[in-house]
């Protein structure tokens, strides 16, 4: 492994990491929401992988054609080792975008700490950027075997970008780890298709790396290993994407509930509920300032995801997103949205009837905001909010899921 | 017996590089000569493993190179020293050789300390730990030779170890070679470092072996007209003989 040591210490990837590390930090703070959401944050930085591999795949291309080729790839068909030793370069170079993310989500969990936000739930990220960095690698390695020091550079990028609109036509690529812009307050990833797409990008990666060792052999490359090799290396492409999958790529979480507060209780996931009491607390303050009127104040809300509202219970749905919390408040924006829900109307799924329930809510939402915001007192209630909001809680009650 | 090739082909393409070569190599320093294109580099390639022969067999102390079960035995006995050499700018001298110990199974410590001697042997004590990128051409060629001694082997091939050196580098690189141990064998253009340091010669000819002898069956009965050398002289007289046949 000494070898592997000397590149990790004099390769290309060296200045690749702290490059790396300032785009993915500029990526993370370029918006704030996920400051008390870890999950949010390793996502949002997840998205950049679509970026950053093509980049690790030309720079472990740089250093093959460049730096290996070609006394030491000459004087490697004579060693006694295995022939893996030429993956060295690239190996060192994508060690070092691990190192890169690794030091950006530690930066991202003391932020969400020093918040009190919450930890990690979804662990699969984790496989799920590294193993696009180590297919990324790979091929930058068969470039760099087979390509001159011009060409392997930009013949690695575009191979990274060709194997992503392989895919495109069955949706996420080997290259692209699974994004959300948003909390995942309430969904949980089965892990069925993660495995799946970091079993495939390994698949890719061992074949395109086998490709490569197989091109540097004294005996010259046997073709019918060479074309099993892209034989595998396009299956594990597309496989992933293309397998008819029966189940979504994120679900309801099937963690238990639990709630903080009363008049009114806001219930969600146990391990979401850190993150409720200001929400909790801000609607509270709101049912006092709406005493005196004739507005349905339910006793609960419950966070609700992707239409499910099979559980509500009498609750009512909260769509509740971490990024509506500011200095220890919910915002009013999103309490007025809640207030306009007392339960899920069932006419906002079909076309023809959502239009009078949306301008209703479009109606009454605006009074809401001049009086939690004291520019306005709650009574007397004028008369076209009282007419609006009756529309909506006369609605018929979802009671089921949409999917 | 150190090396022996039996009945070596080799082509690229359709181009007859080496064509039903066989000779056993004796311990001290063989010479191998050759015009341009005669198949001096094809040969020390397949004679070091690089290279799988078409037809033919290569063994190095009793094991064949290209037998999978004896290859790995065979290539530890051998080290190569190649022609044209392009380490990478990066590393150090001392990297490259231990780097090349390590290729030949040492363990990185046990690599990197015969690094340190074979670089303080070839007289680069001073530049070990400077960058590729930094030394010259002569030191470049001396870090060449140190990486083909570090893993300490039976059979050395080196590729035209003058190339690109000035005469006093080249004088270095003789005095080098002269003093290495085991068997060796050695191609070059330099008539005077052939005489000067081989006891056995090989003369290849459009990829055949055309003269397999000592160094005085090579200048025997040869004047020295003062103005070319008696092992030039030979050499042409083999090749010459060769293409009057």
């Amino acid at each position: 492994m000494r070898p592997y040591i000397t590149w990790l210490r004099r390769g290309t990837g060296r200045f690749l990491a702290p490059v790396l590390l300032g785009f993915l930090l500029m990526a993370l703070f370029s918006q704030p929401d996920w400051m008390i959401e870890l999950d949010w944050a390793t996502r949002l930085t997840a998205a950049s992988v679509l970026v950053v591999s093509p980049a690790v795949a030309a720079v472990a291309a740089f250093d093959t054609s460049r730096r290996l080729r070609p006394t030491l790839t000459l004087l490697g068909r004579g060693s006694v080792r295995k022939p893996w030793h030429i993956a060295f370069p690239s190996l060192a170079v994508v060690t070092w975008a691990v190192v890169a993310y690794l030091l950006t989500w530690l930066v991202a969990a003391a932020v969400v700490s020093i918040n009190d936000g919450i930890g990690i739930h979804d662990w699969w990220v984790f496989p799920e950027v590294v193993a696009p960095l180590v297919g990324a690698g790979s091929i930058g390695l068969f470039a760099g075997m087979v390509a001159g020091p011009r060409l392997a550079p930009p013949a690695a990028v575009m191979t990274v970008l060709a194997a992503l609109v392989c895919a495109a036509p069955w949706g996420r690529g080997p290259f692209e780890a699974v994004t959300t812009y948003g909390t995942l307050t309430g969904l949980q990833r089965p892990p069925v298709r993660a495995v799946a797409v970091v079993v495939g990008v390994l698949v890719l990666a061992l074949a395109v790396a086998t490709a490569a060792v197989e091109s540097n052999r004294p005996a010259g490359a046997r073709s019918a290993v060479l074309g099993l090799c892209a034989g595998v290396a396009a299956v594990a492409t597309v496989l992933p994407s293309a397998w008819p999958w029966k189940v979504e790529i994120y679900d309801v979480t099937d963690e238990a509930y639990g709630c903080v507060g009363s008049a009114p209780a806001v219930c969600g996931p146990r391990s979401r509920l850190p993150l409720l009491p200001p929400v909790q607390a801000s609607l509270a303050e709101a049912y006092t300032q709406l005493a005196g009127t004739e507005f349905i104040r339910p006793t609960a809300f419950r966070v609700t995801r992707l239409d499910h509202y099979a559980h509500l219970d009498g609750a009512a749905p909260l769509d509740f997103d971490p990024a509506d919390v500011h200095n220890d408040r919910y915002d009013n924006d999103a309490v007025a949205r809640a207030l306009v829900r007392p339960h899920q109307c069932s006419e906002l799924f079909v076309a023809s009837s959502a239009e009078p329930l949306l301008q209703a809510q479009d109606v009454v939402i605006p009074w809401l905001l001049q009086v939690l915001a004291g520019e306005t007192a709650a009574t007397p209630v004028p008369d076209d909010v009282s007419l609006a909001f009756a529309r909506i809680q006369n609605c018929r009650p979802m009671t089921g899921d949409l999917r | 017996m150190s090396m022996r090739m039996s009945e070596i082909s080799y082509a690229y393409g359709s181009v007859m590089a080496l064509d039903d070569v066989s000779f056993e190599l004796a311990p001290g320093v063989t010479a191998l000569l050759g015009v341009n294109g005669a198949g001096k580099s094809t040969l020390l390639s397949v004679g070091a493993g690089l290279l799988a022969p078409r037809t033919g067999t290569a063994m190095v102390s009793s094991r064949s190179l290209f037998a999978r079960r004896e290859r790995k035995e065979a290539l530890r006995s051998i080290a190569f020293m190649p022609q044209q050499v392009t380490f990478p700018s990066v590393l150090t001298a001392r990297d490259v050789v231990a780097y090349s110990g390590w290729l030949k199974g040492m363990s990185g410590g046990r690599a990197d300390r015969r690094a340190r001697e074979c670089l303080v042997a070839v007289g680069l004590e001073e530049k070990m730990d400077r960058k590729c990128a930094d030394l010259s051409g002569g030191m470049i060629r001396r870090v060449a030779l140190a990486q083909a001694l570090v893993s300490e082997p039976e059979v050395l091939l080196l590729d035209e170890p003058s190339t690109g050196l000035d005469p006093e580098q080249r004088r270095g690189m003789v005095e080098l070679i002269r003093g290495l141990p085991g068997t060796v064998l050695m191609s070059s253009h330099v008539v005077e470092d052939v005489a000067d340091l081989a006891e056995t010669v090989l003369i290849l000819d459009e990829g055949r072996l055309v003269f397999n002898g000592t160094m005085d069956q090579l200048v025997s009965g040869l004047p020295d007209n003062g103005r070319r050398s008696p092992v030039e002289a030979g050499f042409l007289r083999a090749i010459g003989r060769k293409a009057g046949a």
